[in-house]
C-alpha cells in the first residue's frame, strides 16, 4: 500500500512541477509568444480574406474588410489576446500543452506541412536515436569503468579517473566535434563530415543501416569522449560510498569473493542511484543536442531549433523549447520512478 | 573542529594536494592575464573586431608564424618603408620618388601586394617600377584620384598594368587576372610559362613615384606591403583578424560569466538547500518541490528562448545562468545539512530556546561554507562553457569578443573544410584551459571537505 | 588438547601519516572447544580490530604485521585467501557484528541472503533449511521474505545469528552483539547464545565493553587495554578479585544499585602510534611505580588461575 501512495504522491508532485516549470517558461517567452500568435492571426486572416473573395464576388471592399476584422478579432480572442490575464494564461498554456504551436514562419517539414508540431515530429526521432544511443554507450562504459575503479580504490585506474573526468568535462561537445570532423573527415577522409545519410541514400536496408552507423560514428564519438569520464566518476563515487557501508564488511565475512560482493551486493544496492543517474543523463543530453547537431548537421530537433534561431522562426523556437522541457521532465519523472522501483526500502512503504 | 575550518588551514591543505597546487597556479596565471587584458586592451578593441576594415593589411586565413619552423613555407608580412622621398618640380607638376629593395628567399609568393601611400592631399598618379632579380622591370600604374589608402591587387588599374606584362611573356592577352595570377606574374621566373613557373628568389627592387598638381607632404609611414601568409601566434581568420588577439580579448568576459554565474548559483542554491534541510517538514517538501520546478527547465533551450525576450548583458546573462543552475547545489546542500542536523546540538539549541535563525547561522551555515567554496570553483567551469556555448549559437551581449563567437565564424566560413585548423583549435583550447584550473581547485577542495562532512 | 582457536603474538597495525598505529600488539589468547570466552575493554582498546583480524577482514590501511592465528592447529594467516575463504570463513568461524550495524544487504530479503550463504558453500538452500535456521533463533518463517529494514533491531540481530550459524561453524565471534538494543532484547540474545553453545556445541568469543553482560555469560575472559591483553582469568576470580588496576577501575566504574557515586578512571588512553617502552596504563594507574615507567610488563601467571600484565604481581 505504501508503494501506491508513493507513486501517486510523486506523480502529483511532478505534474505540478511541470506546470510550474512551463509557467516560468511561459513568462520568459511571453513577448515572443504574443508575436507568434499575432503573426498566426494575420496569416489566418489573409487566408479568410482570400476565401471570402473567391466565394463571394459581390461583396464591397468595406464589407470584406469588416468581415476580416471581425474574424481576426475573434481569432485573437480565442488565443487569449485582449482578454484578462488569467484567461489569456489559461488559453495559451492550454495550447502549449496540446502541442498546438501554430505554423512556422519560414520552415517546412519534409512532408510539406508548415505546422510546427509536424516539424518537431519529423525531426525529433533523429535526436532520440542519436542521443539515446550515445547515452547508452556512456552509461555502459562509465558504469563498468566506475565499478572497476571503485574495486581497486586508490589504484592506478582509480586515480586516473578524476583527472580524465576533469579534463574531458571541461571540453564542449561541439568543439570536440569540430576537431574530430576536421581530422577524420577532412584530413583523413575516412568518416563523413556530417548529415545522417549519404546523398542519395543507398538502396537496401542493410546498406542504409550501415550508412546510418557510418554517419553516427563521429557524433557518438564526440559525445562519448566528453561524457564518459564524468559519468564513470559519478558511478565510482556512488560505488565507493556504498562500499563503505556495514553490509559490505559482513558480506566479505560471509565468505563472498570480492567479485560477488561488488557485482552482486554493491551493484544491486547502488542500482537505484545508478538507474536514476542514467535516466537523467539521457534526459539531460537532449538539452545539449542543439550544438552537437549544428556541428554535425544532424537533422534533429537541435538543428531545427538552430535553423529557427538563424531564421528568426519564432513559432518553432517556442514549440521546440516546450518539447525539450517536456522531455527533460519525463526523464526526471522516470528517474524518480526507477529509484522507487529498485529500492525495496521504498517499495515496502518505508 | 570549528577552528579547523579557517580559510588558512584549507589553503594549506589545498597546497598539499598536487592537483590543487597546479589548479591554483593556473588560476593565478589566468587571472593575471585577464587583468592585463582588461587594463591594456581598451574597449575600442571590441568595436574594432566587428569592423573588417581595421584588419586590412593582415593576411587572411593565415596560419601562425611558427609553422615555418615545422617545414611549412609561410612567409610573414614584409613591410617596405618608403622614406627618403626626393622631390622634383617642373611646370606645376610635383614628382615625388622613393625607392626600396628586398630579398625574397621563399618558394611561395606573398598572399597579397599592397601600396600604402600616406599623405594629406590627392595626386594624379602613383606608379611603381617593379624590378625582378633577372633585371626585368614591370610598370604598375594607378591613375587619379590617389589619396591615402591601401591599394592592393584588387584595384582595377593595378590589374590593368600587370596584364600587358603577362602578355609580353606568355603571348596571351587576359581580360582579367586574379590576385594569385598577379602575384605569380610579379614573382615567378619570366618566360612563356610565367604563371606556372616557380618563384624566383633574389633581390627585387621597387621605385615608387607620386605625381601631383600641388605640393604634398608625404609621410614616411608610406610603405609597400608584401602581405605574408602567416601571422601572429594563432593565425588569422577570413577577414584578417588575428586569432591570438581574439583569444586574449575573450578571456575576461569568459571568466566573468563563469565566476559571477557560479557565485550566484552556489550562494542561492546552498542557502535554499540549507534552509530546506534545516526546516524539515512541510517547508522542506515545498522547497524541494521548488527545486524540482527549476530543475525541469532545460538550461540551453530556455536561455535561447529567453534571449528573444530580453536583451543580454554580462550581468543579465550571468544571473539567468545562475537562476537555472542553483538546484544542483541546493540538493547537495540539503543532504549535507541533513547529515549535520543528525548531530544533536540543534535539538539542544531548541531546548535552550535559541531561535531557529540563530541556530541556522551558527551551526549550519559555517559548516556549509567549505562545500560552498568547493562547488563554486567547480561551477565556474560550467558557467564558462555555457556562456561560450551560447556565444557559439550567436547568443551573446553585443560588442563583446567571445571564443564561442570566433568558433561560430569558423563554422560559418567552413574552417574545417579549408583546413584552417588554427581558427578551430585555439579558441576551443582556451575554453578548456580556462575551465580546467577551476575544476582542479574545486576537486581538490571537495576531497578536503568531503571526509569532514561525513565524519562518523 | 589443542585449543580451538589459538592466537600468538598477533600484531595489527594501521598505516597513518604519523606512523603505524598499533591497534593490537603482541596479543596472545586462546579459546577451547565449547567455551564461551569474553573479551572486554573500552572503546578504542582494539577488541573489534582483533575480532576482524581473526577473521582476516583487515583491509588497507590496516594490516596484520605479525603473529599466528591457529584454528584447530592450522595457522590460518598463512593460507592463501581463496583457501581461507572457501574452507574457513563462515563455515568454520563466523562473526556476528554490532547490534546497531546494517549486517544485511538492504536490497535483498533476509531469507534470500541466508540461502545465498548456504548455496555458496554447497549446502541445501531450500526454504526448509532456512526455516530450520530461523526456528533455531526463535524467529518465525515469515521473516525470510522480509527486507532488513522491515525488521526490529532484535529481529535483525537474531536473523543475522541464524545466518552466521547456517554453515554450522565451530567458532562464533560475537562483537558487541547487543549494543544499541534494549535490555529485554539484550537478555534474549544472551540467552540465545548460551543455548546455542549448549545445543549446537558452538564455541563463542564474546566481545563487549559491557562487563555486566560478560559476568553472567562467560567462563573465562580477557581484559584488553590500548591494544594489549592486560589480564585474563576465569570469570569468578576475575570478577571477584580483579588484579590489574585497570580491571579494578573498570569494575569500580560499573554502577550497581548501591552505587552512590560513579567513579571513572582519570586520564586518557595513550597514543597508539607512539608507544614507548613502559606500561601503557602507567599514566593513569593509582599504584604506579618507577619500574612501570621504564619497562613494560608481560602477561604472567598469578593466583586464581589468572594471568596479569602488571608489575604489582
Amino acid at each position: 500500500m505504501g508503494y501506491a501512495r508513493f507513486i501517486v504522491g510523486k506523480t502529483v508532485s511532478y505534474v505540478l512541477a511541470l506546470f510550474g516549470a512551463v509557467s516560468i517558461l511561459y513568462v520568459g517567452i511571453y513577448p515572443t509568444m504574443q508575436k507568434v500568435i499575432e503573426a498566426s492571426a494575420n496569416e489566418a486572416a489573409s487566408e479568410f480574406q482570400r476565401n471570402l473573395v473567391k466565394g463571394h464576388s459581390n461583396l464591397t471592399l468595406g464589407q470584406i474588410q469588416a468581415a476580416v476584422a471581425t474574424f481576426k478579432a475573434a481569432y485573437l480572442s480565442a488565443f487569449g489576446f485582449n482578454q484578462p490575464f488569467p484567461v489569456k494564461f489559461a488559453l495559451q498554456m492550454g495550447n502549449l500543452f496540446r502541442f498546438n504551436f501554430g505554423s512556422a514562419f519560414f520552415l517546412q517539414a519534409p512532408n510539406g506541412s508548415k505546422q510546427v508540431i509536424a516539424l518537431i515530429v519529423a525531426y525529433l526521432p533523429n535526436t532520440i536515436l542519436l542521443f539515446t544511443t550515445g547515452t547508452l554507450l556512456v552509461v555502459a562504459a562509465g558504469a563498468i569503468v566506475g565499478l572497476l575503479s571503485a574495486r581497486s580504490a586508490g589504484g592506478k585506474l582509480d586515480r586516473s579517473i578524476p583527472m580524465i573526468a576533469v579534463i574531458t568535462s571541461s571540453v564542449p561537445t561541439w568543439w570536440i566535434g569540430f576537431v574530430l570532423i576536421a581530422y577524420f573527415a577532412y584530413t583523413l577522409n575516412i568518416l563523413p563530415s556530417g548529415g545522417i545519410s549519404a546523398v542519395p541514400p543507398p538502396p537496401g536496408i542493410i546498406e542504409r543501416f550501415g550508412d546510418l552507423l557510418y554517419h553516427m560514428t563521429l557524433p557518438l564519438l564526440s559525445f562519448f569522449l566528453v561524457n564518459v569520464g564524468g559519468f564513470a566518476y559519478v558511478i565510482r563515487s556512488l560505488a565507493v560510498s556504498t562500499m563503505g557501508e556495514d553490509f559490505v564488511t559482513t558480506a566479505r565475512a560471509r565468505g563472498m569473493s570480492e567479485n560477488r560482493v561488488l557485482f552482486k551486493h554493491v551493484l544491486r544496492t547502488a542500482s537505484p542511484s545508478i538507474a536514476t543517474q542514467s535516466i537523467l543523463a539521457v534526459a539531460g543530453s537532449f538539452g545539449g543536442a542543439i550544438t552537437t547537431e549544428v556541428v554535425f548537421r544532424w537533422p534533429g530537433l537541435g538543428l531545427l531549433t538552430y535553423t529557427a534561431i538563424t531564421e528568426n522562426d519564432l513559432p518553432v523556437i517556442v514549440g521546440s523549447t516546450f518539447i525539450l522541457t517536456v522531455i527533460l521532465f519525463l526523464g526526471l519523472y522516470a528517474g524518480e520512478m526507477a529509484y522507487g522501483l529498485l529500492d525495496p526500502r521504498i517499495k515496502t512503504g518505508d | 573542529m570549528a577552528s579547523k575550518s579557517s580559510g588558512r588551514s584549507y589553503l594549506r591543505e589545498l597546497m598539499k594536494s598536487r592537483s590543487g597546487v597546479i589548479g591554483l597556479g593556473l588560476l593565478i596565471i589566468l587571472l593575471a592575464i585577464s587583468a592585463y587584458v582588461v587594463v591594456a586592451l581598451p574597449q575600442s578593441e571590441a568595436y574594432k573586431w566587428e569592423n573588417p576594415a581595421a584588419w586590412q593589411g593582415n593576411p587572411v586565413s593565415a596560419p601562425p608564424f611558427w609553422v615555418n619552423y615545422f617545414g611549412v613555407d609561410a612567409p610573414s608580412t614584409v613591410d617596405l618603408p618608403l622614406t627618403g622621398w626626393t622631390t622634383s618640380v617642373s611646370g606645376g607638376i610635383y614628382t615625388y620618388t622613393a625607392a626600396s629593395s628586398f630579398v625574397w628567399s621563399h618558394a611561395v609568393t606573398p598572399s597579397d601586394f599592397e601600396v600604402v601611400p600616406v599623405f594629406n592631399g590627392t595626386a594624379y598618379e602613383i606608379s611603381i617600377a617593379w624590378t625582378k632579380p633577372d633585371g626585368t622591370t614591370i610598370d604598375i600604374i594607378k591613375s587619379s584620384p590617389v589619396s591615402t589608402a591601401n591599394y592592393d591587387l584588387t584595384t582595377p588599374s593595378i590589374q590593368q598594368s600587370i596584364i600587358p606584362y603577362i602578355q609580353s611573356q606568355t603571348g596571351v592577352y587576359m581580360n582579367s587576372v586574379t590576385s594569385r595570377q598577379q602575384l605569380e606574374a610579379l614573382f615567378d621566373k619570366g618566360g612563356p610559362h610565367l604563371l606556372n613557373n616557380s618563384v624566383e628568389q633574389g633581390t627585387y627592387g621597387i621605385t615608387v613615384q607620386l605625381i601631383a598638381g600641388a605640393p604634398q607632404a608625404i609621410s614616411s609611414a608610406s610603405k609597400v606591403s608584401l602581405v605574408g601568409d602567416s601571422y601572429g601566434y594563432m593565425g588569422t581568420d577570413t577577414v584578417g583578424r588575428p586569432i591570438d588577439l581574439g583569444v586574449l580579448a575573450g578571456l575576461p568576459w569568459a571568466l566573468e560569466i563563469g565566476i559571477i554565474s557560479s557565485l550566484g548559483a552556489v550562494m542561492a542554491g546552498v542557502l535554499w538547500g540549507g534552509l530546506a534541510g534545516f526546516f524539515g517538514g512541510w517547508r522542506d517538501r515545498l522547497m524541494q518541490w521548488g527545486t524540482l520546478v527549476i530543475l525541469a527547465l532545460p538550461a540551453l533551450p530556455f536561455l535561447i528562448a529567453l534571449s528573444y525576450s530580453i536583451s543580454l548583458t554580462l550581468l543579465t546573462e550571468a544571473l539567468i545562468i545562475a537562476a537555472l543552475s542553483w538546484p544542483f547545489y541546493a540538493i547537495i546542500a540539503r543532504s549535507v545539512t541533513l547529515s549535520i542536523r543528525s548531530q544533536t546540538y540543534i535539538e539542544a539549541d531548541r531546548a535552550m530556546g535559541i531561535s531557529s535563525a540563530r541556530s541556522f547561522l551558527t551551526h549550519i551555515l559555517p559548516r556549509l561554507t567549505p562545500v560552498t567554496i568547493a562547488y563554486t570553483a567547480l561551477g565556474v567551469s560550467g558557467g564558462i562553457i555555457l556562456g561560450q556555448t551560447l556565444a557559439f549559437l550567436g547568443i551573446q551581449p553585443g560588442n563583446v569578443i567571445t571564443w564561442g563567437g570566433i568558433l561560430n565564424d569558423a563554422l560559418t566560413f567552413d574552417a574545417s573544410v579549408h583546413g584552417w585548423w588554427w581558427w578551430v583549435l585555439f579558441p576551443g583550447i582556451m575554453i578548456v584551459v580556462a575551465s580546467v584550473p577551476f575544476v582542479l581547485v574545486g576537486f581538490a577542495l571537495d576531497r578536503i571537505v568531503a571526509p569532514r562532512v561525513s565524519a562518523k | 588438547m589443542t585449543p580451538l582457536l589459538e592466537v600468538r603474538g598477533l600484531k595489527i597495525y594501521f598505516a597513518s601519516p604519523r606512523g603505524d598505529v598499533k591497534a593490537a600488539e603482541d596479543v596472545d589468547f586462546h579459546l577451547d572447544k565449547g567455551e564461551i570466552v569474553g573479551l572486554a575493554g573500552e572503546s578504542g582498546s582494539g577488541k573489534t580490530t582483533l575480532a576482524l583480524g581473526i577473521m582476516r577482514l583487515i583491509y588497507r590501511p590496516g594490516r596484520i604485521a605479525g603473529g599466528e592465528v591457529r584454528f584447530e592447529g592450522t595457522d590460518i594467516l598463512a593460507l592463501p585467501e581463496k583457501d581461507y575463504r572457501e574452507k574457513y570463513r563462515w563455515s568454520k568461524m563466523a562473526m556476528v557484528f554490532q547490534g546497531s550495524m546494517n549486517g544485511f544487504t538492504p536490497v535483498f530479503t533476509v531469507g534470500a541472503q541466508i540461502q545465498e550463504v548456504l548455496r555458496m558453500h554447497g549446502r541445501e538452500d531450500n526454504d526448509v533449511a532456512v526455516r530450520k535456521l530461523l526456528e533455531m533463533v526463535d524467529l518465525d518463517q515469515s521473516i525470510a521474505s522480509r527486507y532488513p529494514h522491515e525488521l526490529s533491531g532484535g529481529q535483525k540481530q537474531r536473523a543475522f545469528i541464524a545466518m552466521a550459524l547456517a554453515l554450522n561453524p565451530e567458532l562464533l565471534v560475537a562483537d558487541e552483539p547487543t549494543t544499541a538494543l534494549d535490555v529485554i532484547t539484550q537478555a534474549n540474545i544472551m540467552n540465545l547464545l548460551k543455548r546455542l553453545r549448549k545445543e549446537m556445541g558452538v564455541s563463542i568469543l564474546l566481545i563487549t565493553h559491557d562487563l555486566a553482560l560478560l559476568s553472567e555469560a562467560v567462563d573465562r575472559l580477557y581484559i584488553m587495554y590500548a591494544g594489549r591483553m592486560v589480564e585474563e582469568g576465569p570469570s569468578e576470580s576475575l570478577f571477584g578479585k580483579p588484579k590489574h588496576p585497570y580491571t579494578q577501575g573498570l569494575l569500580a566504574s560499573t554502577p550497581t544499585l548501591q552505587t552512590k557515586q560513579i567513579r571513572g578512571i582519570p586520564g586518557f588512553m595513550p597514543d597508539l602510534a607512539n608507544q614507548l617502552e613502559m606500561c601503557s596504563f602507567s599514566s593513569r594507574c593509582p599504584f604506579v611505580k618507577d619500574i612501570c615507567r621504564t619497562e613494560r610488563p608481560g602477561l604472567r601467571k598469578a593466583d586464581g588461575g589468572e594471568q596479569v600484565a602488571c608489575w604489582l604481581y
